[in-house]
């Protein structure tokens, strides 16, 4: 198979299709369950953030919204619990279920493999964030857990906007048998617009806090961040830490490697970091255990 | 005679026809006066309704403004409240008089950490720390402004709101009061906002007043700490001096005695015996004069630390003598 003279797809196209993406699709099995805990009138905020929470898409839906200059917090709310706060349950609601209902009219029946994967890898490298947040003593943990959720929404964007194409090089890089270098992919197809250049894009767009955008764009070289590097290191090693100890399976990504500076500056807040999180084998099993108790949570 | 009709009216009735031609643009005319002064009247029962309107608005707003300023001179007995306690109840009654208080928090910031400083009937520490995990707190420190926010437990058509409230000095937050409220978000006024603001300054003037004062309360009982420990140091001092010099006296007294022992000897021309016993008389007379030189060295470093505290220590007369019961016949020739 071969590809297309066209690629790498010009940068001005890829702006110009994300600039138009007003939302990203759901996945069906959690839209139903949402909808199914919106219907229960004992639920309160806090159920309804505990779910919320664990699906990237949703909780960057309600962080356009809240960011939005309507309610006063341009770029300023980087948590969905601020976001929660902020709107209300009735708004949480209607903005929930809009876009949980717009995403029902889209095919995404290829999406939901592959997007399963991401979000669960997401989900993981969040939780991961939120934990070293907490022992590097990061100011805002909800924003680690934030940028740790939305760090590879890049990819979320890149099926929605050129699925077919995407899935043609995927093949292409499966028969090479290169599909785990995955940044080599990337690069043919998209030039010098990664994931981490789309996903936070997308975010800029639509208003989220610089500090989060930033850290979801150099989650690969967290050196690069000028704005936080604090935040950005956390990302990058709470993503290395959940790829190394198999507590998420992501199929890209796969030899992402450790940037060594972004450990020494968080072993500048917390001593044993590398102990705790690059030499210990413990982890996975209390990564694993989080993630089956969210997931029980959304069921 | 047929009378013959004619289109012309006899004199007279001219002016008649003139006034009938001229019959409908008068009725326009009328109409349009009648429309004019309808309006008119309209303008004025407008002007008529809107006179009181005015008048009443401007007395609003004169209640407004005597209002916030009876407000605020009542307020300014929050930052000279006597302690946390009287603080703490003044802010509720404050708070109180705009809506219904369900609960008052307040947290000081040392730039660093929050920690709880007063509460009410339920701590909210977990709903601050919560917030301080989303980014709230960062959000009211950095902009210094307050937050209204619907409750993390909130269900639908809950009518409370959580409203948080900078403590500010000049630019520095030193803490931060949440308010628990029976008021929907939506329903806060720009009013209830100013007035929020007004007594979240005074109730920061006088934490920090409070601050202040229990700082140098803290500072007073330190103060206090270190003089008795200075003095009880003293005492142990004076004691020890006391305990030293007699412990001198007495070696002195050995070492002159034994001296003048030897000089008693030696006036009674027994200088053979004192040659049997001069060896062993010298051995010892070398030990205690030894002793007496390390005891006075030692007399001058207790002197010493003693003076750097409470200035000169003089050594009693007993001392003096001993010292020079002992250096005297050590001048003498006769022993060297």
């Amino acid at each position: 198979m071969k590809l297309k003279q066209t690629y790498p797809i010009p940068e001005s196209v890829i702006r110009e299709k994300i600039e138009s993406l007003s939302a990203l699709p759901v996945l069906d099995s959690f839209a139903e369950d949402v909808l199914q805990l919106l219907d229960e009138p004992t639920t309160t905020t806090s159920n309804l953030l505990r779910v919320v929470e664990t699906n990237p898409v949703l909780s960057a839906k309600i962080l356009k919204t809240a960011n939005s200059p309507v309610y006063g917090f341009p770029q300023s709310i980087a948590t969905v619990e601020f976001a929660f706060s902020i709107l209300g349950f009735d708004i949480i609601k209607e903005t929930i279920v809009l876009s949980l209902l717009s995403s029902r009219f889209e095919d995404k029946t290829r999406e939901d493999v592959r997007l399963q994967q991401i979000w669960e890898h997401a989900l993981a490298t969040a939780i991961m964030a939120k934990k070293i947040a907490r022992d590097v003593n990061y100011p805002v943990i909800g924003e680690a857990f934030s940028a740790g959720l939305f760090h590879d929404i890049g990819y979320a964007v890149i099926f929605r906007l050129f699925q077919n194409e995407f899935e043609q090089l995927y093949q292409v890089s499966l028969q090479q048998k290169s599909a785990r270098d995955f940044s080599n992919l990337e690069e043919s197809f998209f030039g010098k617009i990664t994931h981490q250049i789309v996903g936070a894009y997308l975010l800029e767009k639509w208003n989220l806090p610089a500090s989060v955008c930033e850290a979801v764009k150099f989650h690969h070289e967290p050196v690069r961040a000028e704005r936080n590097l604090f935040l950005a290191s956390i990302v990058h090693c709470a993503d290395i830490v959940v790829r190394r100890d198999g507590s998420s399976a992501s199929p890209f990504d796969e030899n992402i490697i450790v940037v060594d500076s972004a450990v020494d500056f968080l072993k500048q807040h917390c001593q044993d970091f590398e102990v705790r999180y690059f030499h210990q084998t413990s982890k996975p099993k209390v990564i694993k255990s989080v993630l089956l108790k969210k997931q029980k949570m959304v069921v | 005679m047929k009378r013959e009709h004619t289109n012309t009216l006899p004199s007279g009735l001219e002016d008649v026809s003139m006034l009938r031609s001229a019959l409908p643009q008068l009725e326009v005319a009328m109409e349009q006066r009648e429309t004019y002064i309808k309006a008119l009247e309209k303008t004025i029962d407008v002007l008529k309704d809107e006179l009181p309107q005015n008048t009443r608005s401007t007395f609003r707003q004169s209640f407004y403004i005597n209002d916030m300023m009876t407000f605020h001179r009542r307020s300014c007995s929050l930052s000279v409240s006597k302690s946390y306690q009287e603080h703490f109840e003044l802010l509720r009654t404050f708070v109180s008089e705009i809506f219904p208080v369900v609960d008052i928090n307040i947290f000081s910031f040392d730039g660093q950490n929050f920690k709880t400083l007063l509460s009410s009937y339920h701590n909210l520490t977990q709903e601050f720390e919560r917030y301080r995990e989303s980014g709230v707190i960062r959000w009211v420190v950095d902009e210094k402004s307050l937050i209204v926010l619907s409750p993390v437990e909130s269900v639908a058509f809950d009518k409370r709101s959580m409203v948080i409230l900078p403590l500010v000095i000049g630019h520095i937050v030193i803490g931060c009061v949440i308010l628990l409220v029976e008021k929907k978000p939506e329903d806060f006024s720009v009013l209830h906002r100013r007035i929020l603001s007004v007594l979240a300054y005074q109730s920061a003037i006088g934490l920090f007043h409070l601050q202040k004062q229990q700082e140098k309360v803290l500072d007073t009982a330190e103060l206090k700490n270190v003089v008795a420990a200075s003095l009880k140091k003293l005492n142990y001092q004076e004691v020890t001096i006391e305990c030293s010099n007699e412990v001198y006296i007495h070696n002195l007294k050995v070492v002159s005695e034994i001296i003048n022992a030897l000089f008693e000897k030696i006036l009674q021309h027994q200088i053979s015996k004192v040659k049997i016993f001069q060896t062993a008389y010298y051995a010892v007379v070398q030990l205690e004069i030894n002793r007496s030189f390390n005891s006075i060295e030692r007399l001058k470093v207790v002197q010493k630390s003693v003076r750097s505290y409470y200035g000169d220590i003089t050594l009693g007369q007993r001392e003096n003598d001993s010292i020079l019961t002992l250096f005297l016949p050590l001048r003498s020739e006769y022993v060297q």
